[in-house]
């Protein structure tokens, strides 16, 4: 029996009757439309449906929808506030570690999640924050420099500082 | 080299912010109203008879609108080679491997239709099946197909030069051999299609595919529907490295189902279903004997080779060819046999993969080259520069290289990873490797028979002005085609990037044959070029019947109309552009005529304006059988050096390092070359250490998932470094050819090479896991 | 995919066990992190009424889960605050909520200091993603030969506080699987705490895991050790956990007596490793062969006792 559920996503309240079996990814994607929440395995093994929960990089294809009450959610769609991109954002682009764009999302919400916790990461610590998503196209060679690259761009911005607080 | 503005620079992917924002729509990404979802009911046993299927409890349940078999589709074989036809889009008779697909569903919902899969009864009478390819070949063994006599789809038997007459030239003779597994490709995004067919006939198909053109066409046919009215539309692709390059039954079900229903029917494989249909790389068996003289001259190759290829043909014929036929370079090598037999068993069928048939062959015949070294007291990498190719040379099976950098690039290599200290210094442990390979830059050949254009562009002012729109069918599956074609466009056209619009990957928009066999640089790149040359050809010869200058001395640079003989006078143009655009902002007041006014001008002058380019290979190859395989227009070279340690009492390898440099003859975009020589060399470490599909005694994949089918991580993925090499390739775009298959050839020898200098043990069976190199460390103590 | 069922989630231990007992009837399975649950629930890709050829186990092979009726209730213990957290409970004692993440233990500065091979199990399992969702009760109560945080709580000497309406009990960590994805937790019990014992001074502790990859990964052969000095600088005691050799993780008492009295000498250490291949019992399977996993069994107890070591502040 469905069961009504109110989300927190991308700062927005909303109240939704769901399936205690629907993983979050599912509602997101199928029942909000936040399709930047891609699936690739639905068994967490892959990382590509990975949403911030409560600041943390999770898997939404293994939270069911109703354990996602009571937190915030951050989709790849409320990462850049209004129209400028993020800087990480921006450090993917620029730097070219965007190919199929299929791990794109999940990548850059589990940077942000590592950048805001560790203002200067060593390339190891990326390496780590990054190994629970896995990218078939770019040998991770760009996305680790993207995200140093991001990193120092929020240093320079004082992003980091502002979010820590 | 020519300077450029846009070519050869780092201009961000035209697609890059749709991606980074979860903007950018991929197949599953997309509704329709009232669309169903299809579900398949994939086969149990590996090899059966179907004795009988019942639907009826199925096609009652609430919500199900269709419950297809074969009795609801045409009798037509489909499959890659048209010689080769030997699927149905659901099983007839018999099923063939574990996930055969015997029955579909359309639904309301995806869970009633999986629901209505357990309502669905099939009863089979067991065959006895086979799992081995080399048993599958032996006298009495269970047959597959009845038109594959002894399960061999194709055999190959090649001979090039004269191996007896030169066999008593070679000092040194060397019989190896190196068996491999059956892999998956492991893109990100699982293959998904939304069918949706029409009133008046015609079917739209949206699909996770790397060539819409072969999907259109094999619908068309094996649906019965007229060819112009399929149409097939790619999305944004998430990855295909190969099995997305041809139409799967999945999408035909699909189709069969929308066309059943008069619904849109969206179906998205699950990672299981992924690894089911496979398509991905094939099982090789090879041995290889190779004769060198005592300076290291080659004298001669024997290569015999035994593919699974799983239950179906696929593109098993062209693999089969391929592993023969990229061993004819790099290297200097005038005589070459080559034995090859492509067999059916009961698993998955296998296809295409980055770096289709050859990637194995190269691996065992660059380690067989390290032991040559070895046994002259030779550097390996000094032995592969004595016999690298040049420019301007042919192979021994009649692949001309029109453009060869690989001796440059295994300096590059060699140079820029100190190979000559680390080889000499490094303790027992650590060792270093290198490699070389090479590849096709386009196919000479379609697939099927036929004289078409591989590639057509139209190129579009808009008749607003200021803008164009690039019309292609090819297929951007993540490689950055639409950058590609968009920053050639703006190069010639002298306009920049972001006023460049490309719509691809639709069989309506123009014909291409799609992304696989690394083509698209070299045949859409250079359509595009025509394209866009014809259409700035057309606006000059306005502005030069407008303003009286002779069209040659006109150029378009910085989206400005340059004369070369001073300023032309543009007043009465400049000033109805501006009585036309009363209000807007961005209208020129002073200056030189733009490139909107011009272009605007010229769509008044003669209405729309069009350019359209194509491109198709000049006749290549030789005249003996199976010729056209490995014949291109061009041939891209990659070297690798690996950096390895290893574990000796666990045999655990961490690769610390690789330095690839490629010969892409032309980087169209420096970034995306880098980023392909990236992705290659990860693929191939995969290969190397960790990738291999397992099966049980009943032919069901035990790995069938991300966990433990293991593709490398961010962990295990060492710095690279990619190298650019430019040869200046005369028959590519701008001087471009291949990058995107190249650069995987040497990564798996550069490795196994580099685990031999380390631990002086060599591996006979891929990939070279912690348990495998600890089983020959063992063995070779035993023998102390 | 997944199965139809009803979810509880309820704010108390009381409720939860309340809730459990009421269920049982109907079928009930306890949701921790659901990192593995979840997985292990998924309908199959290919149902299960379809016959399978002559000697086709149906448990294994393509789509290998388990073939149990699904659930009708999942009872979510993700709202009870009192199932999380780090705290010394007594003197001499760690007490870990069972819904504690493993990321928590990742991060625990009393976890490395003084339970540091369980501080490396949970370093070492799955990737950052699992280890933010799964919990050590639920790594624990699932209790795979392989798991990773499992293992070091058995070289440890952990204790499971089990509980139900019935009552409160205390389980050893290495008498708590008797099977794999077996234990002996009633259906009615809920596991609230791992409660481990803070050793005396000059002790330290290691995990290490083999596997093929550097994340994501389940254990071709996992070792925990525990080492005690005595004030001389010998070994005092010994506690040596195995994973992925036998059905559940074991302990590899001869090789642990074997270093009793002993000076803490890599050669000793080898000695100990080579005695542990004689106490445990693996199997070939796709992930790793007999001969290779006792070969590693040797490697890696050797390795784990000279880290304990090295891990010793003296």
């Amino acid at each position: 029996m469905k069961k009504i559920i109110a989300l927190n996503v991308n700062e927005i309240p909303y109240e939704l009757a769901v399936e205690p079996n629907r993983s979050l990814a599912d509602v997101l994607r199928y029942d909000l439309g936040l399709t930047g929440t891609k699936k690739g395995c639905g068994i967490g093994d892959c990382g590509v449906c990975t949403v911030l929960m409560g600041g943390k990089p999770v898997f939404s294809c293994l939270v069911l929808a109703v354990e996602a009450q009571d937190h915030d959610i951050l989709t790849i769609e409320g990462v850049a506030k209004g129209p400028e991109l993020h800087p990480i954002q921006k450090a993917f682009v620029e730097k070219g570690a965007i190919q199929c764009g299929f791990c794109t999302p999940g990548m850059v919400l589990n940077a942000l999640a590592l950048l805001n916790k560790n203002a200067d990461p060593t390339e190891h610590d990326i390496r780590l924050a990054l190994s629970g998503s896995l990218c078939r196209c770019t040998g991770y060679q760009k996305i680790v420099e993207a995200v140093k690259t991001a990193a120092d761009m929020m240093k320079r911005s004082g992003i980091i500082e502002e979010e820590a607080e | 080299m020519k300077e450029y503005k846009i070519l050869n620079t780092r201009a961000p992917r035209v697609d890059a912010n749709d991606k980074v924002t979860g903007k950018a729509k991929y197949t599953d990404d997309l509704a329709m109203p009232g669309m169903l979802y299809g579900a398949i009911l994939h086969s149990p046993q590996a090899h059966a008879k179907i004795i009988s299927i019942d639907t009826t409890a199925a096609e009652n349940l609430t919500g199900v609108f269709a419950v297809i078999t074969h009795k609801d589709a045409h009798k037509v074989s489909f499959g890659v080679s048209p010689a080769r036809y030997d699927e149905y889009v659901l099983a007839r008779e018999k099923v063939r491997y574990v996930g055969d697909e015997i029955a579909a569903v359309a639904a309301a919902t995806p869970e009633v239709a999986r629901q209505a899969l357990d309502l669905i009864q099939v009863e089979f009478e067991e065959l006895d099946p086979v799992f081995d390819a080399r048993q599958a070949m032996a006298e009495g063994a269970p047959e597959l197909h009845e038109k594959y006599q002894q399960n061999i789809v194709q055999q190959v038997h090649w001979h090039f030069g004269d191996v007896e007459a030169v066999r008593q030239k070679a000092d040194i003779i060397r019989t190896d051999s190196l068996t491999s597994k059956m892999q998956d490709a492991a893109f990100m995004e699982p293959q998904c299609a939304l069918a949706n067919y029409d009133d008046r006939g015609y079917l739209t198909m949206y699909s996770s595919t790397q060539a819409p053109h072969y999907v259109q066409r094999t619908l068309a046919m094996a649906l019965r529907i007229p060819l112009h009215k399929v149409r097939v539309v790619k999305p944004a692709v998430g990855g295909g490295f190969g099995p997305k390059a041809s139409c799967s039954s999945m999408e035909l079900i699909t189709c069969l189902l929308a066309m059943k229903t008069g619904k849109p029917v969206k179906t998205t494989f699950d990672r299981e279903q992924v690894f089911l249909h496979s398509r991905a790389r094939h099982q090789f068996f090879h041995k290889m004997t190779t004769g060198v003289q005592k300076d290291g001259t080659l004298v001669f190759l024997e290569h015999e080779c035994t593919l699974d290829g799983g239950a179906y043909c696929s593109f098993g014929i062209a693999t089969v060819y391929y592993a023969g036929s990229l061993l004819g370079g790099p290297y200097r090598l005038e005589n070459m046999k080559y034995d090859g037999y492509r067999v059916v068993t009961n698993k998955p069928a296998c296809g295409a993969q980055r770096g289709h048939g050859a990637v194995i062959a190269r691996a065992l015949f660059e380690v067989q080259l390290d032991r040559i070294a070895e046994e002259l007291n030779m550097d390996p990498i000094e032995l592969r520069l004595k016999n690298v190719r040049e420019a301007g040379e042919t192979t021994c099976n009649e692949l001309y290289l029109s453009s060869f950098g690989m001796k440059e690039a295994l300096e590059a290599v060699r140079d820029s990873a100190a190979w000559k200290q680390k080889r000499k210094d490094q303790p027992r442990g650590k060792g270093i490797g290198a490699a070389c390979g090479f590849f096709v830059s386009g196919a000479g050949y379609p697939i099927y028979n036929s004289a078409t254009y591989h590639a057509t562009v139209i190129t579009k002012l808009s008749e607003v002005g200021g803008g164009v729109i690039v019309e292609s069918g090819a297929a951007d599956i993540g490689q950055g085609s639409d950058t590609m074609l968009a920053m050639i466009t703006a190069e010639v056209l002298g306009i920049p990037l972001d006023d460049v619009k490309v719509i691809s990957g639709d069989s309506d928009l123009a014909v291409d044959l799609g992304a696989y066999s690394s083509r698209t640089t070299l045949m859409a790149g250079a359509a595009a070029k025509e394209a866009a040359e014809s259409v700035k050809r057309q606006i000059l010869e306005v502005v030069a019947a407008k303003t009286g200058a002779a069209c040659d001395d006109l150029d378009i640079q910085d989206a400005e109309i340059v004369w070369s003989k001073g300023d032309l006078d543009i007043d009465q143009i400049r000033h109805d552009h501006r009585l036309e655009h009363r209000n807007f902002s961005g209208i020129p007041l002073s200056g030189r005529l733009t490139f909107g006014e011009a272009s605007r001008m010229a769509f008044l002058e003669r209405g729309s304006i069009v350019g359209t380019g194509k491109y198709k290979p000049p006749v290549l190859g030789g005249s003996f059988k199976g010729a056209a395989v490995g014949t291109s227009p061009a041939f891209g070279c990659s070297a690798q050096v690996a950096e390895v340690t290893v574990d000796l009492e666990t045999g655990e390898v961490t690769v610390n390092k690789i330095t690839g440099a490629h010969d892409c003859g032309f980087a169209i975009n420096r970034t995306q070359v880098e980023g392909q020589m990236e992705g290659s060399i990860m693929m191939g470490m995969g290969e190397a250490l960790m990738e291999e599909i397992k099966f049980d005694d009943c032919g069901r994949i035990l790995n069938a998932n991300l966990a433990e089918y293991k593709i490398p991580t961010s962990l295990d993925v060492p710095p690279l470094e990619a190298i650019i090499i430019e040869s200046n390739e005369p028959n590519g775009p701008f001087g471009a050819k291949e990058v995107g298959e190249g650069a995987i050839m040497p990564t798996i020898p550069a490795i196994l090479n580099a685990i031999y200098d380390a631990t002086n043990v060599r591996l006979d069976e891929l990939p070279a896991t912690p348990e495998r190199i600890r089983a020959a460390l063992r063995l070779k103590d035993k023998g102390k | 995919m997944l199965p139809q069922f009803d979810i509880i989630q309820p704010r108390s231990l009381d409720e939860a066990c309340e809730a459990l007992t009421k269920y049982q009837s109907a079928g009930v399975v306890v949701l921790a992190g659901g990192t593995d649950l979840l997985v292990d629930m998924r309908k199959p890709l290919i149902p299960e009424h379809l016959p399978r050829c002559k000697g086709c186990d149906p448990r294994t092979g393509t789509a290998p889960r388990k073939v149990n009726k699904p659930p009708s209730y999942l009872i979510a213990l993700s709202r009870i605050p009192e199932m999380s957290g780090i705290a010394v409970s007594e003197p001499g004692e760690i007490s870990i909520g069972a819904m504690t993440t493993i990321t928590d233990l990742c991060q625990s500065r009393i976890i490395r200091e003084k339970l540091t091979a369980l501080a490396q199990g949970a370093d070492n399992l799955g990737s950052p993603l699992v280890r933010n969702r799964g919990t050590i009760g639920g790594n624990i109560c699932n209790a795979r030969p392989a798991a990773d945080t499992f293992i070091p709580a058995v070289a440890l000497g952990a204790k499971l506080e089990l509980r139900s309406q019935r009552g409160l009990r205390l389980i050893p960590a290495q008498d708590f699987a008797v099977g794999p994805g077996k234990t002996v937790r009633e259906e009615d019990e809920i596991l609230t705490k791992i409660i481990f014992p803070v050793s005396a001074d000059r002790t330290g502790s290691s995990c290490i895991k083999l596997a093929n990859r550097k994340a994501l990964e389940i254990a071709v052969v996992s070792a925990a050790s525990l080492l005690t000095l005595d004030i001389k600088g010998k070994i005092s005691s010994a506690r040596i956990a195995l994973g992925a050799v036998a059905p559940t993780p074991i302990l590899t008492p001869k090789a642990a007596a074997f270093l009793s009295g002993k000076d803490p000498s890599d050669a000793n250490f080898l000695k100990a490793g080579e005695i542990a291949v004689s106490e445990c019992h693996p199997i070939s399977d796709h992930r790793g062969s007999l001969d290779y996993r006792r070969e590693m069994v040797s490697v890696l107890v050797s390795r784990s006792l000279a880290a304990a070591f090295a891990s010793i502040i003296v």
